[in-house]
């Protein structure tokens, strides 16, 4: 006789999947990748990837390793490694990663950061000196 | 010792059936105590009467209605190991325990080997072992919520959910043919008409009008329904590579 661990409780497939015929209020997070299709007010966290499909609507914060937009997100954006925006896609807030991709027709309107490239206190000195008047 | 609760219907047969599942057993080593569910004493008091004899493994042949019933009485009782024999070759619980049909279903009686297993629970006392769903012709309204973390409204034609709490809602009107023609002209890629869901303990179904929730061809509650996982809380024999 054996005993088996039951796997029935593992996470398989895509994580959470938004259709376009959802709505929904509050926090998503999954280890897993989350792609949404429909609308979400409020917050979407994922360990992997997170992919705003076209004709999402999304108003919250967004955060996740890669992230691809091709909706519409209000709200700031933090993709760890990864954020692209593709041409049907729109940001109204803030983001902040890596590596950054506004592909033509896109519409970012905010400020973007980039965290670890040590580049965000460089920015601000130059800010801090350009609001400082010369003194002579 | 192995103790058999044997569904008689119509779709197995009478005697001639229990006879050939006797014999099954008794080739291959596993016959034991043989029981048969009748209206003055069902298959829930037949498992208590199996546990109150003292057999270690209850083993139940017939209907996956059958089988959630008996695995309700089970739960929690590790010192049980529950067999599972679907008599009906379209079961989902064939795939749970890696069976194809009834003969293998008892051959994978002998092997023994054992799972813990999740069970789901509609309040307030029904239980099911793998999926159930809701089905309805047209779409409708749903609204639902998963863990305290979010609220979802979706417009649907079915509802698939597990044991462990994952959900699958699709709206299968979208996918017609005129649809897909549409969207071909439109140059357009049709909407995602499907959504999957997984909750850690609780999920919250309501619907404007009642709607059935149907597990192996039983309806076993009725929305609103409020339901949670039981983890790992029956020991099932199964073929180990499957599940």
């Amino acid at each position: 006789m054996s005993i088996m661990p039951s796997n029935q409780n593992e996470v398989a497939g895509p994580g959470t999947v938004v259709g376009a015929n959802v709505k929904l209020v509050g926090t998503i997070q999954d280890k897993n990748n989350i792609s949404i299709h429909g609308s979400v007010e409020g917050e979407v966290n994922s360990e992997k990837a997170i992919d705003i499909a076209v004709g999402a609507k999304i108003k919250g914060p967004v955060t996740g390793q890669i992230v691809k937009v091709a909706g519409n997100i209000q709200g700031s954006v933090t993709a760890k490694e990864r954020l692209e925006i593709l041409p049907t896609g729109k940001i109204v807030g803030s983001v902040s990663t890596k590596d950054l991709i506004i592909n033509s027709g896109a519409i970012f309107v905010g400020k973007s950061s980039m965290p670890s490239s040590g580049l965000d206190e460089e920015v601000k000195s130059i800010e801090k000196q350009d609001k400082e008047p010369e003194s002579e | 010792m192995y103790y058999y609760i044997v569904e008689l219907s119509k779709e197995t047969g009478g005697i001639k059936f229990l006879d050939k599942i006797k014999n099954s057993l008794s080739d291959l080593g596993i016959s034991g105590e043989t029981v048969v569910p009748t209206a003055a004493r069902t298959a829930e008091e037949l498992a208590l009467m199996g546990i109150d004899k003292g057999y270690s493994t209850i083993v139940t042949i017939g209907s996956g209605k059958l089988i959630n019933r008996v695995a309700s009485i089970l739960q929690d009782n590790h010192e049980i190991t529950m067999g599972i024999v679907p008599t009906d070759s379209t079961s989902q619980l064939h795939q749970m325990i890696g069976s194809k049909d009834i003969d293998s279903a008892i051959r994978i009686l002998k092997s023994h080997n054992i799972q813990y297993i999740n069970l789901a629970h509609i309040e307030p006392s029904r239980y099911f072992l793998n999926k159930a769903y809701i089905y309805t012709p047209r779409p409708i309204n749903i609204n639902f919520q998963i863990d305290n973390d979010y609220k979802g409204a979706a417009i649907i034609t079915e509802l698939n959910f597990t044991s462990d709490l994952k959900l699958e809602l699709e709206n299968v009107v979208e996918h017609s043919f005129l649809d897909k023609i549409k969207h071909s002209f439109s140059k357009s890629s049709p909407k995602l008409m499907k959504s999957t869901f997984t909750a850690k303990n609780r999920v919250i179904i309501t619907t404007l009008k009642p709607l059935p929730v149907i597990s192996e061809k039983e309806i076993i509650a009725q929305t609103p329904i409020t339901l949670t996982c039981k983890k790992q809380v029956l020991k099932i024999i199964t073929n180990h590579d499957t599940i």
